[in-house]
């Protein structure tokens, strides 16, 4: 070996060795924070929760349409009521505050469920929206949608989780 | 040495940078909806038509599927009564499998097996491409105890074909007739 190649060598580990301690780097983990920060903003561009009623939970389907800002009828294990819409299609307060009492039992929907609907004079029919447990019976589901149609709203939209396909 | 201290560069300081992001990433992260709810199309119900069997008469030709979903089978048959031998499509039966879930609380589930949607979904589109390629219009026929996550789960095998395109989007749902086949037996 060379006495300057030895010269070099000393040098460098000198240098190194004088090198003041670096700190953290956060470089890679800023960048990490700010990837999720975009991605976060950006899922939470439409905030259509599912309301945080006991006993529903909505059966899963291909469909990707956007829920509409309308009257929206919550039939859950135990019985049924009326979201209240207040801008977004799902007040988030209302199901939370909706004790076991206020439900609609579903032996009295024909008769209670109308007086919390208003009528509608939409032309060719009012949208409205049910949103159900996904064991509810057609015989519960039918006669809500059946008081639904006497209140005018004859154009009924199913509201479902965006999940994968069943076939 | 002094050469090089010229050229040391001051880092910014990023530290309450760091700080707000690790407030904010936790509060959208709680904020964040994974599960977004979607809305199947607009489903009408026969009432409002003013019966289906007054306008079904006045066009007796056209051809109107109807799909009964019965506990052992979904049932596939013209509205207006015809027959349409040859094929073998128009009346036909595609059996159902059902198998029972656990959900999280617990609580036993039926469900209908994905193999029995398929089949529905293939059989209507062979009808579909067959005879009635412009049709969109379908009657989902019910009993009383089927469920909501088979009505949806069959509306989601009607409405489209596997490629994704629109096969019977304008459903009608309507009470089942009674089943013969069971008529006799359990019921």
């Amino acid at each position: 070996m060379s006495s300057s190649s030895v010269k070099r060598h000393a040098r460098a580990q000198r240098r190194l060795r004088r090198k003041p301690q670096e700190g953290l780097l956060l470089t890679a983990l800023i960048d990490i924070f700010t990837n999720l920060l975009f991605f976060l903003l950006v899922l939470s561009q439409n905030p259509t929760k599912p309301p945080e009623a006991e006993g529903l939970r909505l059966p899963k389907s291909v469909a990707s349409k956007q829920l509409q800002d309308q009257r929206t009828v919550v039939i859950t294990n135990a019985g049924v009521f009326v979201l209240k819409v207040q801008g977004k299609a799902v007040d988030k307060d209302a199901p939370q505050t909706k004790k076991k009492e206020e439900l609609i039992p579903f032996n009295s929907i024909s008769t209670r469920l109308a007086s919390q609907l208003p009528k509608t004079n939409a032309q060719g029919g009012g949208y409205i929206t049910i949103m159900g447990h996904d064991q509810t019976s057609y015989e519960v589901l039918k006669q809500v949608m059946q008081v639904c149609a006497n209140q005018g709203y004859s154009k009924l939209t199913f509201a479902v989780i965006h999940g994968g396909s069943r076939t | 040495m002094r050469h090089k201290k010229a050229h040391h560069v001051e880092e910014p300081n990023l530290i309450p940078f760091l700080n707000l992001l690790v407030i904010l990433i936790p509060y959208m992260l709680l904020n964040a909806v994974f599960s977004e709810i979607t809305a199947l199309p607009p489903v009408s119900l026969p009432s409002s038509s003013a019966g289906g069997a007054s306008s079904a008469s006045s066009q007796d030709q056209s051809l109107v599927l109807d799909v009964i979903l019965y506990k052992d089978r979904f049932y596939i048959r013209d509205r207006n009564g015809q027959q349409r031998e040859p094929e073998k499509l128009i009346p036909s039966a595609i059996p159902i499998e059902t198998y029972e879930d656990t959900d999280k609380e617990g609580k036993k589930v039926t469900r209908i097996k994905a193999t029995a949607y398929a089949a529905l979904k293939e059989r209507l589109e062979t009808i579909h491409r067959q005879y009635m390629p412009k049709a969109s219009e379908i009657g989902l026929l019910m009993e009383k105890d089927t469920n909501y996550d088979m009505l949806i789960g069959t509306m989601d095998a009607v409405r489209e074909d596997k490629t994704g395109h629109n096969l019977f989007n304008s459903i009608t749902v309507q009470d089942a007739p009674p089943d013969e086949k069971a008529g006799g037996a359990s019921k």
